[in-house]
Formats: C-alpha cells, structure tokens, sequence
C-alpha cells in the first residue's frame, strides 16, 4: 500500500513552484481550526499552498476533521512476516540490506528488531500485524549502494492465520544522486528529505493536493523545497500532486515535523485534508505518506478495521 | 609543399617516410613514454574510503605512466599503414591489486587506472591505411580526428598543452577524401596545377552500427492493479504495448502486456545473426572540411602564417529522429610576431536520443517526452604577441551550459577534455562534481576536465632564456553560463536570456567560478627527452557545490605535478 513510489525522491526539488509568490488575502486554515502559517524567520503557508485548481479524488470521507484509525479488535497478532526489500527504481531485490524495525513507530532509540536480507532481498521477522511500525534501511556504506531509507506508519495487514507478505523498499545512492541534479537542486548533507504519496478516500492517488511542513509549534523552516511528480517522476514546474499524487519535501531539517496536505476548497481559500507527523533524519529518504481524513498519517488495511479471528 | 602535406598537419594525418626502392616497405616507429606525478593537497574533504574515512584531509600523491607506440608502414609516399597502441595506459604505479598477498612485500606492479579498476595492458587503439589516387588520398580506418584547437574533434597527441596531459582523444571509423580542388579545376583546364594550400576534406563515419540498448521512443507502463491497461477503460492503453493475445500468439487483445521504459537496456546476448541488418539505428555521420593553409603568406609585407577553415559534420539516426549539424569554424594568423587565433563551434539540431531520466513535455506537445532542440555553442580566442624568446597571450573561451538538462532544449556541452585549460579547476574539481552528481548513470553528461557551462580567461606568458627551456605561467578566471542549481549553483540575480533564472534555491553569491594561477618550468634535452614541472592554486566560490563530490569545502586547493617524457 505504502509503496516506495519515490523514484526521484532527492530531486523533487523544482524551482521556483513551491516558493509561489504571496497570495495575500487567500488565507489558510485547518478543517481542525488551527490557523496555519506557523512563522519562521522568513517561510510563510503562503510559500507552499497556492493551489486553486479543484482536487481530483475522493474525499467523502472528509467531514472537516482529521481523525486517527486503530485496529479491530484482534487485529493486532503476531505473525512471522515474509519480507523483500526492492529498490524503488528498479525493483530489483537489494541483497545484504540491513532492515531496522522499531516497533514504536519512530526513531526514538536503537532498533527493535534487525534483519540481513539475503541474495534475493527476502527477510524473515516476527512482527505485529495491524500495528504501525517505522524501518529504516541501510547497506554497506563502503559500498555505498543505498542511501538510508526511512519509512514510518507502515502496517502489515492481518490475513488471518497465513502469515503476510511484505515488500519494503530502498532507495540506491545513484537514484539519490541522480534526481535532484536532473532537477536542478543540490541537497544538503546535514538535512533530510521527505517524500510520500497523497490518497484519497478510496485509496486512490489523490490529485490536487499541495504539502507543507511545519514543527509542533507551527514554525516553517527556511529553504525546504516541496516539489511534486509527473508519471512518477519529479518535474520541476509541476505545482501540485498529479495522477500518480506522489509529493517530495527537500532539505528538511534534522527534528520532528508535521506534513500536512491541502486542497483548494472552490472558495479562493484551502482546507487541510491529510496529515502525518514523522522524525526526519539527516542524508537520508524519511517516507510518510498522507492519507485523506487521516491525521497521523497512520492508514489502517481494510482487514484491520474489521474484527479479526 | 606535397598535395596534401598541409591537410596532413591539419588533421593530424602522419607523413609517409620516403622509400628508397620502389619494393621495399619502410617501416617506422612514433610514440612516447610518458610519466606524470601528482600531488594534490588537501583535495578532498577526508579520505573518501579506507580505516582513515572522517579524519582530516591529507595530501595525496600518485604517478601515472604511458606507452604509446604508432608503428607505420609506408610503400614509396604513396600509401601507408599506421597503428597506434598504448600500453600501460595511465596506469598508476604499483601493484594496486594485490597481486602480492602481504602489500609490504609488494613486487611486479598491476595495470590499475587512475578510477581504481585493472585496464588492458595492451590497447591497440587506431588502425588507419592512406593511400594516394590522381584526384587526392584516401584515408581510411579507426582514425584519430582533430580539427583547430581541438575543442570538438582533439585527437589527444603528444604534448601539445600549455599545462595538463592529453588522456584521451577522438577516434572515429571513418572513410575519408582529401583534395586540393584548385589543383584539380587548374590540371582540367590545362594549366599548371599551382600551389595554392586549399584543402577540401569529405568523408563518413560509422558510429553505431547497433546500440545494445534498446530506443523505443515511447513507454510502456505498468498497471499497479495488475493485468494491464484495458482498451476503452484505461487512458493509458496504447496498442503498441499490447503485443500478444490472451493465448499468447502475437497480435492485439484490448489489454497491455509489455513493460518498459522510453529506452531499455540489453545485453549483448540478444543480438541474433542479423543483429547488424536493422539500418534504422546506425548513428552515422558525413564530414566536410575546407581549410586554406598557407604559410609565408605575404601580407602587407609581412611574412605571415595564415589558416582558416570550417569544418562541417552532419550526424544522423533515423530511429531517435537524430539530425544534428556542426559547424566548426577556425582561423590562425600569425603576422610577424602578432598572434590571433580562434576556434568556434556550434551544435544544433533535433534529437529524440537523449534518454535521460525524468525527461518530460512541459507544454504535452510533443509526440516523444525525450525530444530536444539542440542548440550548443563553443569557443577559444587568443590574442597575443609570440616570438622565439617569449609570447604574451590572451585567451578566452566559452562552453555553454543547460540550466534544466531534461527540458526540451538541449544547450550544454563542455569542450573537448584534451583541450586543457588550467590543473585544477575544470580538470579535477568541475570534473568530481559532474559525475558526482549525474553518477554512472548518466555518464555522458560528465565534463571529465574539458571546460563546461562557463566562460573564461586565460592569459598566459612563456618565456624562452634557453633554446630548450620554457619558463610558463598562466591565470585562470572563470564565470558561470547557466547554472543548474547543481553543478553550478544560482544566485539571487541570475539571468537566462535577460529574464530572471528560476532556481529552486539560490545557495550562491558569488558572480564567478573560482580563480587559478598556474606555473611550470618546460626543458627538452637529449633531443627526445621532455621533462615539465607545474603547479596551480586554486580557489573556487561557492557556485561549486564542493562537498557533493567530497572535495574540501574550503575551496583552497593546492597542485604540484611532474611529468617525464622519451618522445621518438
């Protein structure tokens, strides 16, 4: 479901789009009643929500208020989990990874569990289905094949008693290297990226959605780049998610940090519609996607949402 | 002067020794030894691998070394045989692969290259025949091309830069015609041939007879649903992705099922007997070249030395609808002591050819996302004053950049890597950086040391106290052209065609690329033995992201480099 749809996850980075000039008087505000436009020293919600073009997806679930999803009632059970990790580009197995799971969803110490893919890119691990984790993986950086991949919130369905599949996905060094200098952007070592894709109620690709980051307190950071896709692939002048709803936020600063997702509401103004919260670390891939109606970008499988046996 | 000495020095085409009976082959051997030594302090950031990673960066050295051998075989002036080999090609000393199990007791050395793989020991590179037919010479082969100052075709010969080594060189395969039309038009009308140095050059060049990847020219997604995109249903069907039916015989059946991308790679292993039939994909060019060289050319009163010439290539591929023109224009004068010299290019065309990742149609107006309107430009002037003792030169010189390499418009090129300009900052600091960022993948795209997306000058000074020995010196100033927020990093005020340059951010305040100051001490003796020592500093601003190739981000480097040489 949470796919690794960050093809181009460094590059996103397009010029000028996100850094729209100041639509005064086109005031934001969150269905929750928060009023955006946390101040930094110079990054306004101005800079990154201009769209007006209507969005292009479900949101009858959207009732105004974001809101968090648990699991049914015997859900949450271990399973011994099939696992591959592929690369985002390629889809090629990524042998000799190191996959980190931290079962509390964040990176708030050392790892929980750590696996070794083998030559085929499969792992083995007992894991909690309908509970939301983060992983984060690595491979010899000698070797310098991977650059560090973080996903969050991402949940292995209950299936029962068949224990699960699941693929998990990296992205290679050259894949990081490549996409912002297609792109014209020159990422800094000491921040990081965020990338996602946007949903909408249906679990469709939610089109028309433009993203903004902000730290508890609703400050903006300076010179974050917030770029979206074409047919999966960043493009500079690109201004909002397209069919493919895949967004990427460039040189995040190290910390915790809100994402949240806007659409035009028809009025000359936006509503907030999604939202995920995440630890972004430095020189790396942090993934979160957005999901329509969600506020912790925690999206429950429709098998966890139903009592499970 | 022979019918085509000139055309010979021009294009860099070897002499034919002279036979002393009309049976006899003479045989002769060119080439050199050549070894360098670097030192570079403090290039780069940390040492980018080994136990010493993160400590401080050190001064690092190497030597490299070259054997080049052109062996020829020439009947009479009338035709000749010439090969040109390197062995040990820029190979670093030492045994740099373990070849001994214990390092310390290292002993026979490996042919490990400067990138840190093992290379051929032996590479015949060119192998080229000529001969001479009433109306000029044929030259045909794997040939090496140069053409002026070697800022497009540089065929990389001995020893020619002021400061720097050739690494590399253009060789093509190639039938090529040389005349002297003049010469022709006079002996048809029945008059004295006359020894007017004009030159007329033609001939073609196969460049790719198959490429092993694969150009479709449109592509073939996936339906993340599964079962591909149904005709009717799904905006992406396109019937050229839908090849085989439900039971598996070729034709159409309303549903995809092919996968792939604009461009696709393969291996070798596909290629069946007729692997060379498919003409739609040869990349194939034709050369002209008119070029008037005259020496001791009187003009007003002065003995001078005058060349001028353009040379022309059309290169075409039907399959990626390639269609590209280079015009290439050069002219030398040197009258009296007054030196003026320049070479101009320019590239332009259409091409679908340019796979590169993420390449789109902003306006959806394009049939093919990967096609680009090429529009490339290059130059080199110098304006000086030379004599035997000394010379005072300026220069100047230009590549164009691309600020968005996967639009629609395809603008940068850097100039021939030959063409050395300076130690340091087009040849080892712009060079890590472009294939740092644009990686393996998109290895065309790198400036492997030629001067890339800038302008510059380039005055430079020689001076002669001795017949054999040249004391040089030279200062390096260059400016960005269209900075790409990656290679080049952009400013708040810059422009592209007078509007303001769009940039994702602008990391940059610096209006020029950096600075360098080059020296060097140049001594022939034995008459075959040249020895050269030469160092640069370097400065460089913070339009080159430094650290995205690992270099040392205070921007102060440092090299000194000697080089050896037995030239016969």
């Amino acid at each position: 479901m949470r796919t690794l749809f960050l093809m181009s996850l460094v590059l996103a980075a397009a010029c000028g789009d996100d850094k729209a000039e100041d639509t005064s008087g086109d005031v934001a505000s969150d269905a929750d009643g928060d009023a955006d436009g946390g101040t930094s020293s110079t990054a306004t919600i101005d800079d990154f929500i201009t769209v007006t073009d209507e969005p292009v997806g479900d949101l009858s679930c959207f009732t105004g208020t974001l809101t968090t999803e648990t699991a049914a009632d015997g859900c949450v059970a271990q399973r011994s989990m099939y696992g591959e990790v592929l690369d985002f580009q390629e889809d090629d197995p990524v042998d000799e990874a190191t996959v980190e799971f931290f079962f509390e969803d964040g990176i708030f110490g050392p790892p929980d569990a750590v696996v070794t893919t083998d030559a085929n890119g499969m792992f083995n691990i007992e894991i909690n289905t309908c509970d939301p984790y983060t992983y984060r993986i690595t491979t010899d950086p000698v070797l310098d094949m991977t650059k560090t991949t973080i996903e969050s919130h991402d949940v292995v369905p209950n299936q029962g008693i068949v224990n699960p599949s699941h693929e998990l996905q990296s992205v290679s060094s050259t894949t990081y290297a490549l996409i912002p200098t297609l792109l014209g952007v020159s990422p800094k070592v000491d921040k990081g990226i965020v990338a996602g894709r946007a949903y909408d109620c249906a679990g469709n690709n939610l089109q028309g959605l433009q993203v903004m980051i902000e730290d508890s307190s609703g400050s903006i950071p300076d010179d974050v780049v917030a770029k979206y896709f074409i047919d999966d692939f960043p493009n500079r002048n690109q201004p909002y998610t397209s069919e493919d709803g895949l967004w990427i936020l460039m040189d995040v600063p190290v910390g915790d940090w809100v994402v949240k997702g806007y659409v035009a509401d028809g009025l000359g103004g936006h509503t907030l519609v999604a939202r995920t919260e995440l630890k972004v670390l430095a020189d790396s891939i942090n993934i979160s996607s957005i999901y329509a109606g969600i506020e912790d970008g925690v999206k429950m499988p429709p098998e966890c949402l139903t009592a499970c046996n | 002067m022979h019918l085509l000495a000139a055309l010979f020095c021009a294009f860099g085409i070897g002499t034919a020794s002279a036979a002393e009976d009309e049976s006899t082959i003479d045989f002769d051997m060119e080439g050199y030894y050549r070894t360098r030594g670097y030192v570079f302090k403090e290039l780069f950031a940390a040492p980018m691998s080994g136990p010493g990673g993160g400590t401080p960066a050190q001064t690092g050295r190497y030597m490299t070394q070259r054997l080049r051998l052109q062996p020829s075989f020439s009947f009479e002036k009338r035709a000749k045989l010439t090969m040109m080999a390197d062995v040990m090609d820029d190979v670093v000393w030492g045994d740099n692969a373990s070849l001994s199990s214990t390092a310390l007791f290292a002993s026979d050395p490996s042919n490990t290259a400067v990138d840190g793989q093992e290379s051929q020991t032996f590479k015949l590179k060119r192998a080229w025949m000529e001969f001479d037919i009433p109306v000029g010479k044929i030259r045909v082969g794997r040939q090496p091309s140069n053409w002026g100052l070697g800022l497009l075709a540089n065929d990389g010969n001995g020893f020619d830069d002021l400061f720097g080594e050739n690494h590399g060189g253009s060789t093509f395969d190639r039938f090529m015609f040389a005349t002297r039309p003049l010469a022709i038009v006079q002996t048809a009308l029945g008059k004295d041939a006359g020894d007017t140095p004009l030159f007329f050059v033609v001939g073609v060049d196969r460049l790719v007879e198959d490429s092993k990847d694969q150009y479709y020219g449109y592509n073939c997604t996936e339906n993340p649903a599964g079962g591909g995109w149904v005709q009717g249903e799904d905006s992406a069907y396109d019937e050229r992705c839908d090849l085989v039916d439900y039971e598996g015989n070729p034709g159409r059946d309303g549903v995809t099922d092919t996968v792939h991308d604009y461009t696709e790679e393969r291996d070798a292993a596909y290629r069946s007997q007729d692997w060379w039939a498919d003409n739609h994909d040869d990349v194939k060019q034709m050369i002209y070249a008119l070029i008037y060289r005259g020496e001791g050319v009187s003009l007003a009163g002065r003995s001078s030395d005058l060349t001028l010439g353009v040379y022309t290539v059309h290169r075409t591929q039907d399959e990626t609808n390639s269609d590209v023109w280079i015009l290439d224009a050069y002219g030398h004068l040197l009258w009296g002591s007054l030196l003026m010299e320049g070479e101009v290019l320019n590239i332009r065309g259409t091409s679908s050819a340019i796979a590169l990742p993420g390449a789109f149609d902003p306006n959806s107006e394009l049939d093919n996302p990967l096609q680009k309107d090429v529009d490339i430009w290059g130059y080199v002037a110098r304006l000086g004053y030379e004599t035997a003792s000394s010379s005072a030169i300026f220069e100047t010189g230009y590549a164009s950049g691309d600020e968005n390499v996967i639009d629609d418009r395809f603008t940068g090129r850097p100039i021939h890597s030959d063409y050395n300009v300076g130690l340091l900052i087009y040849d080892e600091i712009l060079s890590r950086v472009t294939a740092a960022n644009y990686t393996d993948s998109v290895k065309g795209l790198w400036s492997k040391g030629g001067v890339y997306n800038s302008r510059y000058i380039y005055p430079h000074l020689k001076f002669r106290p001795a017949e054999n020995l040249e004391l040089r010196t030279a200062y390096l100033l260059a400016w960005p052209d269209k900075p790409d927020g990656t290679n080049v990093l952009c400013a708040a005020d810059d422009e592209l065609d007078g509007e303001p340059l769009e940039c994702a951010s602008t990391d940059a305040s610096d209006s020029h690329l950096g600075w360098e100051l080059n020296v060097g001490v140049h001594h022939d003796f034995h008459q075959h033995i040249k020895v050269a020592l030469e160092a640069a500093w370097a400065e460089t601003s913070d339009r080159i992201p430094l650290e995205r190739a690992g270099l040392n981000p205070s921007g102060k480097f440092f090299t000194m480099q000697a080089r050896a040489a037995f030239e016969f």
